[in-house]
């Protein structure tokens, strides 16, 4: 098994129950190559499945693979050691 | 369409001669409104009819149009907002600018759809609305006063605590080229000078007081179209995040994609960003929610710093942009120092785009050497030296000493420095900074300000990072691989966004599907307009303000980017990525999609399919 890191950024940590600035990460062991779906598709925090959680209508997501951004989302495929960070959507400013 | 609007207007503008002291009434003309809309777009319009090549931006007959929209005013969301249109100081080509807040509301309470202004005062005035009635007032005793302190002085001074004041600071008053006019506190029409050349006419505010009714043709069909406009955009990702953190929600996203601008450009990294983002900075402040007129986001608030060494100071809930041009852009890793910045600059009134890109400038060419003590009269201007930003901001607005020189912006004072400065500096070559971003990597949004006419953007966001549905785009478009789509794409979201910056509402709640857009302004003028007619006045009103920028000296060299732009990033994410190699062609493609010639001249054909008479 492999192992990747994931970072959970504001707003979207607060979907998953982590309200502090900073959001949260955690590791996930997955079968890499593969996509980023099947590693999250058995973890849960709070009480919530993340999987479930990130792929509700209310939630818009971008994912970032080591800071390049894959519009595959959760379909984009993962290597050993990746560093994973789930966005929000940049809206301009 | 109707050759009469029932809902929407007020059915007047207000002309103000400021050379004679005379103000007159004018019937808001049908056929105009009907092209042009309101907002970016009649204000392009009256420029058009009303200021001649040989006019400059300081001449007393360039005209300055305070524009609502047809929303303004009314239940949809974020609808306080008004466009300034002039030609402005920094391009010399047309400016149009937004503000938010409630003053494009309170003009239509006040029982106008926008002002005309020309000509200039001999001594200082504000303009004042009061159900109706207008006149000039004295305004000596104003002169030097801050934006901040100017609105509450003339709201106090006149008993008209709801009313909305737009005006300038010590910075237009001096005609710094990029003066800004604020309003409602913190709200800013920035980009171009527009109060420069609101200064130059001694016009030190305006004031809008009223409590006149909008017009609905159809009530019933316009409120639910409003509350369903409300679902829509609270439910889109640009107003969940905005709702939860403010646009600061966007700065550590926009740093790990490599879109946040360090060190003027100098560098793509910046390893503090998670004390920016909007979560860490609304977790160490006090809010008092300050929204905009019938916007139910939790957007715009007043803030106390609650931590630190500046723990105590109120101001404006900083935006992404000006947290990331006096954070990262110019060396601070200081947010609360930031947030000070923009509360300085806010008040001096000027616009902290162009500010932030002319110091990041002047401070890299300090570090390299190309200007020393003896330029900055013995200040260190190091990455970082907050202290001597806020004495130089100062200087800015005076125009004194070196900053004299920064007063200028950033595509002179490079001029001026000499050719490794031109090489270093951040510029479209209109003559202003961009948006606070490092759009390097992203290239859609950084052709939409190298081609826009109005030197800020034209079609807002970046379809690389955002779906757009209604334009056809269901997934982002992939970077660097086409760039053709990408000029396309940009056509079309320019469209879009000049309908939204014609209206009189924000960009924040406009992100809704079309369709809810035509019902809601149907409903409003009892017009029948289809998708197709919005997308056509956009395309309009962009054609229109390229004639007047033809007519003003433009030419399709105008239309390109400052080396450092066209460069590759030197490091992280979009690391090499340069759009240099691609970009005459974008260019090329670009004109051929709006029906333009080479030299980016709209054909006859063009003016014809869009009704529009040269």
């Amino acid at each position: 098994m492999s192992k990747i890191t994931i970072h959970f950024l504001q707003p979207i940590a607060s979907y998953l129950g982590f309200h502090k600035p900073g959001g949260f990460k955690l590791e996930a062991e997955v079968n890499a190559p593969g996509p980023l779906r099947n590693a999250i598709a058995s973890l849960r925090v709070n009480g919530l499945n993340i999987l479930q959680q990130l792929q509700s209508e209310r939630i818009k997501i971008m994912v970032t693979i080591n800071g390049l951004i894959k519009h595959a989302g959760l379909e984009a495929d993962v290597q050993d050691g990746d560093e994973v960070s789930i966005l929000p959507l940049i809206g301009g400013g | 369409m109707a050759s009469e609007y029932l809902g929407g207007y007020m059915g007047k503008m207000l002309r103000v001669d400021l050379s004679r002291g005379v103000l007159t009434e004018e019937k808001l003309d049908s056929e105009k409104v009907e092209k042009y809309l309101g907002g970016v777009g009649l204000g392009s319009a009256v420029l058009w009819d009303e200021v001649p090549g040989r006019i400059g931006p300081f001449d007393p007959e360039n005209r300055l149009t305070f524009t609502s929209g047809p929303f303004s005013g009314t239940a949809i969301p974020g609808s306080g907002t008004y466009s300034v249109v002039t030609k402005g100081p920094l391009t010399g080509f047309a400016a149009g600018s937004q503000a938010n807040g409630w003053f494009g509301a309170r003009l239509k309470f006040a029982g106008y759809d926008g002002i005309i202004i020309h000509g200039a005062s001999s001594n200082p005035v504000y303009l004042l609305i009061n159900d109706g009635k207008a006149e000039l007032c004295d305004a000596s005793h104003l002169i030097g006063v801050d934006t901040v302190e100017t609105q509450r002085i003339l709201k106090n001074k006149l008993g008209l605590p709801k009313a909305s004041v737009a005006c300038i600071g010590p910075a237009g008053e001096n005609r710094v080229r990029f003066a800004c006019i604020c309003s409602d506190h913190g709200h800013v029409a920035a980009t171009n000078g527009v109060g420069a050349v609101m200064g130059s006419k001694k016009l030190k505010a305006v004031v809008v007081n009223g409590s006149h009714k909008i017009p609905v043709a159809n009530s019933e069909s316009f409120s639910a179209t409003a509350r369903e406009w409300i679902t829509a955009m609270r439910s889109s990702a640009i107003g969940d995040t905005v709702d939860k953190l403010g646009t600061a929600g966007f700065f550590s996203a926009a740093a790990i994609t490599g879109w946040l601008p360090v060190k003027n450009m100098t560098t793509n990294i910046f390893e503090d960003h998670p004390r920016f983002n909007g979560d860490a900075i609304r977790a160490g402040v006090k809010s008092t929610r300050k929204p905009c007129h019938a916007c139910p986001l939790h957007h715009c608030n007043d803030i106390e710093i609650t931590e630190g060494p500046l723990r105590g100071l109120t101001a404006d809930e900083p935006e992404y942009e000006g947290l990331a041009g006096f954070g990262p852009l110019i060396g601070n890793s200081d947010p609360w120092r930031a947030i000070k910045l923009c509360d300085q600059v806010d008040r001096l009134g000027m616009d902290l785009k162009e500010c932030s890109f002319t110091l990041a400038l002047a401070i890299e060419c300090y570090e390299r050497g190309l200007i020393d003590e003896k330029d900055t009269q013995g200040m260190e201007l190091t990455w970082g030296n907050v202290d001597v930003i806020e004495k130089l901001l100062n200087l800015t607005a005076e125009k004194r000493d070196f900053g004299a020189n920064l007063a200028e912006g950033v595509y002179r004072l490079a001029e001026k420095i000499g050719p490794q400065a031109v090489n270093s500096a951040v510029y479209t070559h209109k003559g202003l900074a961009p948006h606070v971003h490092d759009p390097r990597g992203l290239w859609g949004f950084l052709f939409g300000q190298a081609i826009s006419n109005m030197g800020s953007i034209e079609g807002w966001h970046t379809l690389e990072l955002l779906p757009e549905p209604d334009l056809g785009y269901d997934q982002p478009i992939p970077k660097y691989e086409n760039p053709k789509a990408l000029v396309i794409a940009q056509a079309k979201l320019a469209e879009k966004y000049y309908f939204v910056d014609s209206s009189g509402i924000c960009y924040f709640t406009s992100s809704i599907p079309i369709s809810l857009m035509v019902n809601a302004l149907n409903a409003l003028t009892g017009w029948n307009w289809t998708a197709a007619d919005l997308l056509c006045h956009g395309r309009r009103v962009q054609t229109k303000l390229r004639l007047f920028n033809i007519r003003h000296g433009w030419t399709r060299e105008h239309d390109t980017l400052s080396p450092r732009l066209m460069a590759p990033s030197p490091d992280g994410p979009n690391a090499g990525i340069a759009i240099a190699p691609v970009y005459e062609q974008m260019v090329d493609d670009h004109y051929a999609q709006l029906g333009w010639d080479k030299k980016g001249h709209p054909l006859p054909e063009t003016l014809k399919l869009l009704n529009i008479e040269e």
